[in-house]
């Protein structure tokens, strides 16, 4: 379960790092509620004019990093006065941690109009990164600021009112995880105890890969895949059926471009050859191609469905 | 120059200094790419074997462009860390950089069965190491290292930073191989780690037939293995159709190896076919460790 929060994490857009390895000059500050757990630091940029991500949430306990990555002095300074970092010079830190839940709106002194938001949650559902595939098992994660061993339900609205499709428990380290296999597009949320998230929209979306191959003057076959609906920057993985692999074997993986398509060039020995349209993990399949017949040397690709 | 001074120098006379460039890279590991075990044909959820960690990988000059670790050894994925030839009396020197922009954590190489001085050991230690112990997310640190005249044989390196437990049970370990002087290169080299990962027990990071190495050899090629163990259990290596020959002459087709422990072998190819290698304690071979070895007819 943990293995599976910790991939879930990663998939979702949330950047993390861990306190300890701190690399610039830092100042804590540790103020704040001091009943929620020490948890993890999420990393946040100043660039040149603007705060990234301008929206942050966290579970109470956790903690944000804030590194000036432009060439001017900044600060990180709260709307309501509760905090502020000082001047940060290029390439300095400043980390604060948040132990109770609520808004803070903070802005830099020095260039008013650069502005963020943390938004502190007791129970926070990831946000998905990705569209999931119709009927297909789809990973959600999510971080609490509640006792381990407490209850998680998702629940899903897709019109007529929350109702619950999976079940999870918070983990030791505040994290949660469960898969649910969305039939449509729908909104989710999590209920645990008396605290419920934000909801977060699922998109489900039903994808198809087209697949060509065409063999190049030097004997090497050149694949082309496309996703529809578009998918840019989502994954594709190219797999080959190797007898030796006692199956299909992903041999390359490619970030689809913005035409929503992806290139691959390979030499090899006649194969059966598919594309696979994944989640982040390069495993958990949204979408395959028809299966093409490559690799034969001097002729073209046969095309075998 | 008198002859006994050109005696003393001989060893070195033919030594060279090997250069390695080294990075901790975060990469999302598939223990299982084809999707399940064929021996009993269970299919393996990506929720079970899918998994973020950060691996060693071995890169061009000044870390341009990332190269495949195991050329030699048929395997060419990214656990265990680059296999690191040299001969006895060689120097090695060994770029390392923290790349490990996702977890953040510190990390280090350390090496077994080497001459090194205590900057080189790897070791995180508070308040006693130096910055090899625990080199941080975009530090580098340069390890050199001496293959003496008792170093040859094959060794584990691993992460010995301040997050090493994490990183060792994430893959984060590989092999020096150094050979006597005199000894030939071989013509296949198989690098076997053994090591528990996530829910499985695995080789060289992958598990079950099919997802584990598949050695590739011809009859009469000169065919070393390298075997080691990592984590806190006991492994019996054993491949099946060969033997291989021992101090005192004493034949073998089995041998254990503890945690960090490590042994080579060497044989003449002559038995083609598909075999099977694997660790013969049963529960481990049942949730993962155990591979298949291809011997071709030339």
């Amino acid at each position: 379960m943990r293995r599976a929060a910790l991939l879930a994490a990663l998939l979702g857009a949330v950047a993390y790092a861990a306190p300890a390895a701190s690399q610039h000059p830092s100042s804590d500050d540790a103020s704040g509620g001091a009943t929620a757990p020490a948890g993890m630091t999420l990393a946040a940029r100043i660039s040149f004019d603007a705060m990234l991500p301008p929206r942050l949430d966290l579970v109470a306990g956790e903690s944000v990093r804030w590194t000036n990555e432009s060439v001017r002095m900044h600060t990180v300074t709260a709307e309501d006065g509760s905090f502020d970092s000082g001047r940060l010079a290029s390439s300095e830190a400043y980390r604060r941690r948040f132990g109770t839940a609520g808004e803070a709106r903070y802005f830099c002194r020095l260039h008013p109009s650069m502005r963020g938001l943390v938004a502190v949650h007791d129970l926070l559902l990831d946000n998905p990164g990705q569209a999931a595939a119709p009927n297909r098992p789809f990973p959600l994660s999510g971080r609490a600021a509640l006792p381990a061993g407490t209850p998680v339900s998702i629940e899903a609205d897709s019109g007529t009112g929350f109702a619950p499709i999976a079940s999870s428990t918070i983990g030791e380290d505040g994290r949660f995880a469960a898969r649910i296999v969305p039939a449509a597009s729908t909104t989710l949320r999590a209920v645990a105890g008396a605290a419920t998230s934000s909801s977060v929209k699922l998109l489900v979306l039903d994808h198809r890969i087209s697949l060509t191959a065409r063999t190049t003057m030097l004997g090497r076959v050149r694949l082309r895949a496309n996703v529809t609906p578009p998918a840019r920057g989502g994954r594709v993985v190219l797999q080959l059926f190797l007898p030796e692999r006692f199956g299909w074997w992903p041999v390359r993986t490619a970030v689809l471009d913005k035409r929503s398509g992806a290139t691959f060039t390979l030499r090899t020995r006649l194969r059966r050859a598919r594309v696979r349209y994944t989640l982040a993990d390069g495993a958990t399949a949204l979408a395959t191609s028809r299966i093409l017949r490559i690799g034969r040397v001097r002729a073209p690709a046969r095309h075998d469905d | 120059m008198t002859g006994a001074a050109v005696l003393a120098a001989a060893p070195a006379a033919g030594a060279a200094t090997r250069e390695f460039w080294v990075a901790a890279t975060p990469v999302i590991w598939n223990m299982a790419p084809n999707g399940g075990d064929h021996i009993t044909g269970t299919r393996l959820d990506p929720a079970q074997t899918v998994m973020p960690t950060t691996v060693y990988r071995r890169y061009s000059r000044n870390w341009r462009r990332p190269l495949s670790n195991s050329p030699m050894s048929g395997n060419q994925d990214l656990i265990p860390g680059p296999l690191m030839r040299a001969r006895v009396g060689d120097k090695l020197v060994i770029h390392f950089k923290n790349m490990d922009f996702r977890r953040m954590n510190g990390h280090s190489m350390h090496f077994h069965g080497v001459e090194y001085k205590p900057s080189s050991d790897g070791a995180f230690v508070p308040g006693v190491s130096g910055p090899d112990g625990n080199v941080l997310p975009g530090k580098t640190w340069t390890y050199r290292l001496t293959a003496g005249r008792q170093s040859a044989g094959v060794w584990p390196y691993h992460d010995h930073s301040s997050s090493m437990h994490e990183s060792i049970a994430g893959g984060m370990y590989g092999m020096l191989s150094i050979r006597g002087r005199g000894e030939k290169l071989p013509d296949k080299e198989f690098v076997v780690v053994f090591a528990p990962m996530g829910d499985f027990q695995t080789i060289d990071g992958r598990a079950f037939v099919g997802n584990t190495p598949v050695f590739q050899t011809k009859v009469g090629d000169l065919v070393q293995w390298d075997v080691m163990a990592m984590g806190s259990e006991h492994h019996t290596f054993h491949v099946h159709g060969h033997r291989w020959l021992e101090a005192g002459g004493i034949s073998r087709d089995t041998r254990t190896v503890g945690p960090a422990e490590s042994f080579r072998f060497r044989y003449r190819e002559n038995a083609p076919g598909v075999w099977l290698y694997h660790c013969h304690v049963e529960q481990h071979m049942e949730r993962g460790m155990i591979g298949t070895y291809r011997a071709s007819r030339r």
